[in-house]
């Protein structure tokens, strides 16, 4: 689990300022999201469904930018 | 100046286009810069009849005033996206798709709406650029991150305005001012032309003061897509809280809401909608990450030209893994086969479109027994699931609470089957009736 030491140094290994944010409260959101999607992994369908995402089945969307 | 409504613009205007441009300088110029009242505008066009010299293709549209949201580039104006960032950057040199497309109907543009930094938040608290301020409080914010579009509107500044929306972005503040926010399905309205779009997960959307005039826009711009059928539409409705928490007056409005609209001889099934709740964590998974990986020079640059928030946020996207983000997908097409089932007998589901009502400028949005932190959670409890699998909705104004302050519906569609969701949003409309503009938007009798 990550905490606002270990993202210390993975933002400055990234080059990112680490000082410029509240490193545990992204601690908290990395943890309660890993948490709640981690719940649906074991659950059918996880592994089975489609992507939802197919661009070339999007007609009309020519990307963001 | 309040514009009258759409229909009647476009009457008054008629085929005359030199009239057209004479009505949209008038709201340039009533519309000052920063947008005055409100601040619901970044940048006005200056000489209108030069910026719509292009003839359009059509006269749909002939009469309609509108703007974009300020992440959507208009040619000759600076798209800041609301940041500091690019607040000094070039003028786009083209248009954005979707401006290019109301432009060929006739529609002429006035200029750039405010909206909170980068789209990456929910409050429309803006340090550069100021902060949108609610029309029917003034002590309440309008929301985000497309609060300066549903402003304009609900000021009568335009009668339509873009926004985009990642995770109700356009719904939110349209509820919070009363006016009516349109997400179609995504890839329907193009992105080309948005800045800094979260890719699998953003849309363009649009504000109205009433459903016919979004009809009227998807009619011009939209795709060809089947009609609504001439049969009693099936309606489920969200009968719990299964979907969260909702704050009491917010509550207490929705469920009078559903007895109106089955006292009007509405067929609603009551339902609960289980099993979404991983929404808002899915979204932040995807969207985040898409979104860093436009700005990794900026971050690594410029970081002092972000707010401290969205930085975070920022970060967040650099943080989580690939396998982070593949599982993020993965459960999106999960929730997306769970609700496909839960609306497939239907043609719309209503929830109310916020939990909340529009909160305190300063003030964290939360419901009795939220987490802490969570207050954009909170805020996109009922909207970010939508954009997550890809449906289209609508938020419809359904009149003010027990303290005055705008509640909206939202309707829920199938992909695909927009101009049948607008269908059902026109139902909606006319039994809960038009929703008044705010005071100080209002005519003079």
């Amino acid at each position: 689990m990550a905490t606002a030491t270990t993202l210390r140094d993975a933002l400055t290994l990234m080059g990112l300022d680490a000082d410029a944010v509240d490193l545990d409260w992204i601690a908290r959101i990395m943890a309660q999201t890993e948490d709640t999607i981690a719940a649906l992994r074991t659950e059918p369908g996880f592994a089975s469904e489609e992507p939802l995402f197919k661009p070339e089945q999007q007609p009309g969307r020519s990307g963001g930018g | 100046m309040a514009l009258e409504g759409l229909a009647a613009s476009r009457k008054m205007v008629g085929s005359d286009r030199n009239r057209a441009v004479h009505l949209a300088q008038q709201a340039a110029d009533a519309a000052r810069p920063f947008g005055g009242e409100g601040r619901s505008f970044i940048s006005i066009v200056e000489d209108v009849a030069a910026a719509a010299a292009q003839s359009p293709t059509s006269d749909a549209l002939l009469g309609c005033i509108f703007s974009v949201k300020d992440n959507i580039d208009q040619r000759g104006l600076v798209s800041t996206c609301g940041s500091a960032l690019y607040a000094n950057g070039p003028a786009a040199a083209e248009d954005a798709v979707v401006v290019k497309q109301m432009r060929a109907a006739g529609a002429i543009s006035i200029g750039k709406n405010n909206m909170h930094e980068l789209a990456l938040g929910a409050t429309g608290i803006n340090a550069r650029f100021g902060t949108t301020t609610n029309p029917w409080d003034t002590s309440r914010g309008v929301g985000g991150s497309s609060g300066g579009s549903a402003l304009a509107v609900a000021l009568r500044q335009v009668h339509v305005a873009f926004g985009t929306d990642s995770g109700g972005s356009v719904r939110l503040p349209a509820a919070m001012c009363g006016v009516v926010g349109f997400k179609p399905s995504p890839g329907w309205i193009s992105l080309a032309g948005v800045v800094g779009a979260a890719w699998t997960i953003d849309c363009v959307g649009v504000f109205t003061e009433d459903v016919p005039s979004a009809a009227a826009v998807w009619d011009a711009i939209g795709p060809a897509q089947p009609a609504p059928q001439n049969r009693a539409q099936r309606l489920a409705y969200l009968k719990d809280q299964s979907m969260g928490r909702v704050q009491p007056p917010v509550w207490e409005r929705y469920l009078a809401t559903v007895e109106d609209l089955r006292r009007a001889g509405f067929d609603l099934t009551g339902i609960s909608i289980d099993g979404l709740a991983a929404g808002p964590q899915i979204c932040i998974s995807v969207a985040y990450a898409e979104i860093a990986s436009l700005h990794y020079e900026q971050m690594r640059k410029r970081a002092e030209l972000y707010d401290p928030a969205i930085l975070a946020l920022l970060y967040l996207g650099e943080l989580w893994s690939g396998r982070n983000y593949v599982d993020a997908q993965r459960a999106r097409s999960m929730l997306e086969a769970r609700f496909r089932r839960i609306i497939e007998p239907f043609d719309a589901v209503l929830t109310p479109t916020l939990a909340v009502q529009p909160p305190k400028i300063g003030e964290p949005a939360a419901v009795a027994g939220d987490a802490p932190d969570a207050e954009l959670y909170t805020l996109m409890r009922f909207t970010v699931t939508f954009n997550v699998i890809g449906y289209p909705a609508i938020s419809v104004p359904a009149g003010l609470d027990r303290d005055g302050l705008p509640f909206g519906l939202q309707a829920v569609g199938k992909p695909g089957r927009d101009r049948i969701l607008l269908g059902v949003a026109k139902r909606l409309e006319h039994v809960l009736g038009a929703m008044p503009p705010p005071p100080s938007a209002r005519h003079p009798p």
